[in-house]
């Protein structure tokens, strides 16, 4: 426990690290949210373009989409026919249209490009209609002037009852993405105080190091002990800093702030430890391992969605185990999943894959530094 | 036997920092390793702490074989680095009391062993100060503090005086005496043939990795054919006269550069008296007579032909 409140202490008079930790990520989300801010004002006015193909075959759907309205009474589709499906494939690449929906017997299918908050929406409308297809249809037949209420009857529905759908969640934002990677960069961030505690432990590599190695506690366990100091420290700035994105930046993460807390202290888990990692792994000077430590967590928050959120997308569709292992983008799927989608499985999946991969880094530092064996101090 | 170390041998490389080196310790000695820089002070320690793979050889503590997870061995050891080993952003009191929390876990019984430590090496005034405020000599103190604080039945202490001032100098070399009195066996490195001397009960010389020569001063000093030295200045000497000096009894060689004259005597008695009686006979106007005894660094350099300092 006296190693463990020490640590603490270390840590709270390190001033650098400190401003890192705390003072970026705050610099960087003020950022975000005055340019978000202006782009969000812009965007609640404009609505989803959503193609049909087949329109023909389902006369109350076209409808349908077409009366659906937001919150403020704003038409929430822009909705364009096409006769061919080639020619909504066209539109879609070329970004006119978030998806399109394609009518053949009786049958609906939604195509989208990107998994988008838009795309989500359409699936939404989409999903309530074909289970309300026999209602409508009857409404429509004997009190056409009441199909208004009925889709928004029925989008109000979908948000409340029905379970496993997309949007459950209550941050319909899309520009959190960005404040979800921007706080998956402050927690991975720990990676360089990891760093300096992996490097603190080895005889060759500082006075400190040797010195700690030739006292009677063990190497792992002062190892141990500085990392739980360290995490705790750092979920600590990280509740603050979850805090000032929420009452000051007014980031509306949904209702579970208490698991996305928790997601935050996982990759502060795993932040910490892919440092000591790179500390007791990779060969080099310390001043190399600092800056292996600051590429990983810029690749892996960049990756995640940081600079350009559709990155998250491409890589889905070119190369998606990266979207699997990358810790930025695990942190920014978990929040995402409990936040946007209200999916809290998908959330625990996240965010057991994100811990797994901290305890893997964990066992390798392990392995190694109960291994090692200085040849020269 | 406190510490046993048969046949080390430590490679870097093509350099052999330790060629089969041995060395015995017993308990209640404060035993000098004495070298020029390079000479394996520090391989040694290193080796001993078992912070340092070896390529051969086998080393005991306490009767048993030290490895890197020896913890119950290191827990009666004490280690004061070369370079000073402190946390910068912990204080005085702290750094001390973190490294007795290496050893020492029970709280109470932990901060009796840091005041002790603190009043020991004199930094009672500044407890609550950080490293940083520290001058060099307090700073050196401090690293012995942490070093010593959990009383350790043996302390390995590797240059604790270097870059220090002469008085934290003292007070450092009295420290350790004082240690030593207390029932610590004390392993003590350095270049300075001075320190040694003053405080080491035996002391090993080391050279490119080998113990050259070991016993107590006495005993090393004895090892040399070399005596003492006489110098003088005098105002003026003939030649005749300073071969007349030369075959004095048990002179080995005379320089002079007037006024300076230095005669080197091997063993012998009475060698003062000898030479200013031939003063006084040939009536040879003399002052400042000045009688050095054998050092270390003489020893060194009959041994090794070179000065320790080099």
């Amino acid at each position: 426990m006296q190693h463990f409140l020490y640590q603490i202490k270390k840590i709270l008079r390190s001033p650098m690290v400190l401003f890192w930790s705390i003072s970026f990520p705050l610099i960087l989300g003020t950022l975000f949210y005055f340019v978000f801010s202006n782009l969000n004002e812009a965007s609640l006015f404009s609505r989803i373009p959503v193609g049909v193909v087949g329109e023909m075959e389902e006369p109350y759907f076209m409808e349908m989409l077409k009366g659906a309205e937001t919150g403020e009474g704003k038409a929430m589709f822009e909705v364009t026919a096409y006769e061919r499906e080639p020619q909504a494939q066209k539109a879609l690449k070329q970004d006119k249209l978030e998806g399109y929906i394609l009518i053949a017997d009786e049958d609906f299918e939604l195509v989208v490009k990107d998994s988008t908050v838009s795309a989500s929406i359409i699936k939404v409308f989409l999903d309530q209609y074909k289970q309300n297809r026999a209602l409508i249809e009857r409404a429509a037949a004997h009190n056409p002037e009441k199909i208004q209420d009925l889709v928004m009857a029925m989008l109000k529905d979908g948000e409340v009852e029905i379970e496993d759908i997309p949007l459950k969640g209550q941050d319909k934002d899309p520009y959190n993405q960005y404040f979800y990677a921007l706080l998956a960069m402050a927690c991975l961030m720990a990676a360089e105080v990891g760093v300096q505690n992996g490097l603190s432990i080895q005889a060759d590599l500082s006075p400190l190091g040797a010195r700690r190695n030739a006292s009677a506690k063990g190497k792992i366990s002062q190892v141990v002990s500085d990392f739980l100091a360290t995490l705790f420290i750092y979920c600590v700035l990280m509740a603050g800093i979850l805090a000032v994105l929420v009452y000051v930046f007014h980031r509306d993460f949904g209702s579970s702030k208490g698991l996305i807390f928790l997601g935050v202290c996982a990759g502060c888990f795993t932040g910490l430890a892919a440092g000591t990692m790179i500390a007791v792994v990779f060969r080099g000077s310390p001043r190399a391992k600092d800056a292996i430590s600051v590429a990983f967590y810029m690749a892996s928050s960049f990756l995640g969605g940081l600079q350009w959120v559709k990155i998250t997308y491409y890589l889905e569709e070119t190369c998606p185990i990266v979207n699997r292992i990358n810790p930025a983008t695990l942190i920014v799927n978990a929040f995402k999943s409990l936040a946007v989608f209200g999916d809290v499985r998908q959330y625990w999946i996240n965010l057991a894959t994100l811990v797994g991969i901290g305890l893997l880094f964990i066992a390798v530092s392990i392995v190694k530094l109960g291994r090692t064996k200085y040849a020269s101090i | 036997m406190i510490v046993k170390i048969e046949n080390l041998v430590k490679r870097y490389g093509e350099l052999v920092a330790l060629d089969h080196f041995n060395l015995a310790i017993e308990e209640g000695e404060i035993f000098g390793l004495l070298g020029p820089n390079g000479s394996g002070k520090s391989t040694t320690i290193n080796c001993l702490l078992s912070l340092l793979e070896y390529d051969k050889g086998k080393i005991e503590v306490f009767g048993r074989e030290m490895k890197p997870g020896s913890y119950d061995l290191k827990k009666d050891i004490g280690v004061v680095m070369q370079n000073v080993a402190v946390f910068d952003e912990l204080t005085v009191y702290e750094n001390i009391d973190y490294f007795c929390g290496l050893y020492v876990k029970d709280k109470a019984k932990r901060r009796e062993l840091v005041e002790e430590a603190i009043a020991f090496v004199e930094l009672s005034d500044y407890r609550k100060f950080l490293p940083k405020k520290l001058s060099g000599g307090l700073l050196r103190r401090l690293n012995i503090a942490c070093g010593i604080a959990h009383k350790p039945k043996l302390i390995i202490m590797d240059e604790p005086t270097v870059a220090v001032d002469p008085q934290s100098r003292n007070k450092i070399l009295e420290g350790i005496k004082q240690l030593n009195e207390n029932g610590a066996t004390v392993i003590y490195t350095s270049h300075y043939m001075e320190e040694v001397e003053q405080i080491c009960t035996r002391i090993a010389i080391m050279d490119k990795g080998k113990n050259i020569a070991i016993g107590t001063n006495d005993e090393l000093k004895s090892m040399i054919d070399f005596g003492e030295t006489i110098s003088m200045e005098v105002m003026e000497l003939s030649g005749k006269q300073v071969q007349e000096i030369e075959a004095l009894p048990h002179v080995q060689r005379i320089l002079y550069e007037a006024p300076y004259l230095k005669v080197y005597f091997s063993k012998g008695r009475h060698n003062l008296l000898r030479l200013l009686d031939y003063m006084k006979e040939k009536d040879i106007s003399f002052w400042s007579v000045h009688s050095a005894l054998p050092t270390l660094n003489d020893v060194f350099l009959e041994i090794t032909g070179k000065e320790l300092r080099d």
